[in-house]
């Protein structure tokens, strides 16, 4: 919890020190993501924290309560819950890394569309978001390679 | 089965986004949410100061360093242009001209716009050789005498204000009279005698009454003349000195007076 809460910080102070407008990388979910797929956790905690973190995401700065509180609730047991259907021995650190980077694909995706209606380029932004997930994810995998083989069940 | 479901992430999760989603439907309407995002803003504006500042002192270092560039450049392009001009001049053979001994050139630091017509500081002082009731001229014309004085500055009475009282003399006629501002940008010419009938144009400069100013300083032409009162004409001047564009001024420093 504590961890989940510097993270939050940590993304907020990106945030901040970003230009305005600029969608900083999904620290927050990417790490609760992470300690989802290990199962040291309880991933039921784990959707209601990342509902919580993204609920004060959206008050601090989307401005629309509830839209990343419940894309990272959803996208959180959506892929940590079909995670933990996949056999042991398939968990590996490349389909973690594609899990990661599908679900902050969506996560920026989303925020682009929800503001297309402005006008605004975005894409390019989104873009932008993407490029900078990528060392966090690369990040993540690298810790994911270095635990002892697959994931524990259990 | 129930505790099963209670501890399925899936339900959760459909439940946090139709949590989610009906948030967001409900803070379209409700203006607690504006109020909410105030609260979280202001609790975290302390949190998130280091980042603002370093935000902050980031961006105002890009545009120092992108105003010292604009800046170096437009030195550089008007050094070379300083450097052809000379090249010019030397060609056309004028020589330069040596600073009027006696005169001291000064900026205007201050000009106050509820004492626009009346009064200006210069940088320079004592310490230039200004005195009390130093002349100072713009292009060769009086445009006001030193009221103040300081170490690197000095107060000019400028020639508008009704402050300021010059003895003057019409070049042509020799007829004295007193120059003097309306504190309102016009130079008015009094104590002419209505029988007198000066022209427009006729040049006029102080006089040799003064106690502070040499005579002789061209201060303007006449413009136009005025309605008689008590037997006196007055003349509204048409100064020398351009007071609309006064950044730099000459005071007439001690060896320049007789």
């Amino acid at each position: 919890m504590i961890w989940a809460t510097g993270m939050w910080y940590l993304q907020d102070l990106l945030q901040v020190a970003a230009s305005s407008g600029v969608p900083v990388p999904e620290l927050f979910f990417l790490f609760l993501l992470l300690l989802s797929v290990t199962e040291e956790y309880d991933l039921c905690g784990m959707v209601w924290i990342a509902f919580v973190g993204g609920l004060f995401w959206d008050l601090r700065w989307t401005g629309l309560p509830g839209f990343t509180a419940g894309l990272y609730g959803l996208l959180l047991s959506l892929v940590a819950g079909t995670w933990r259907l996949i056999p042991v021995q398939g968990r590996t650190s490349s389909l973690f890394g594609c899990c990661a980077l599908g679900a902050h694909l969506v996560i920026g995706l989303m925020r682009g569309a929800l503001l297309l209606p402005t006008g605004a380029s975005l894409w390019p932004l989104v873009l932008l978001q993407q490029l900078a997930g990528m060392p966090l994810i690369l990040l993540g995998i690298l810790w994911f390679s270095r635990r002892e083989g697959p994931c524990r069940v259990p | 089965m129930e505790r099963k479901g209670v501890n399925n992430p899936w339900v959760h999760g459909v439940l946090a986004g139709v949590v989610g989603l009906l948030l967001f439907v409900v803070s379209l309407q409700l203006p607690l949410a504006r109020n909410a995002m105030d609260a979280t803003a202001r609790f975290l504006y302390w949190p998130e100061y280091p980042a603002s500042a370093l935000r902050r002192h980031l961006r105002e270092m890009y545009l120092w360093i992108t105003r010292e560039t604009e800046r170096q450049e437009r030195f550089e392009q008007l050094e070379g242009e300083v450097l052809a001009l000379r090249t010019v001049v030397r060609r056309l053979g004028v020589t330069e001209q040596q600073p009027v001994r006696g005169m001291v050139t000064a900026r205007v630091t201050l000009r106050e716009p509820s004492r626009w017509w009346q009064e200006i500081r210069i940088d320079r002082g004592s310490l230039s050789g200004i005195r009390v009731g130093s002349p100072v001229l713009q292009n060769g014309f009086l445009v006001g005498r030193v009221s103040q004085i300081g170490e690197g500055y000095a107060w000019v009475e400028l020639i508008t204000s009704s402050a300021l009282l010059i003895p003057a003399v019409l070049d042509r006629t020799r007829d004295l009279g007193v120059v003097t501002g309306d504190d309102a940008g016009r130079v008015l010419l009094l104590y002419i005698p209505e029988e007198k009938n000066l022209q427009e144009e006729m040049s006029v400069s102080t006089a040799l009454v003064g106690e502070f100013l040499p005579p002789g300083i061209p201060i303007g032409k006449v413009a136009f003349a005025q309605e008689v009162t008590g037997g006196y004409r007055p003349y509204v001047l048409a100064i020398g000195g351009d007071l609309a564009r006064l950044y730099t001024v000459s005071v007439m420093v001690r060896e320049g007076l007789p």
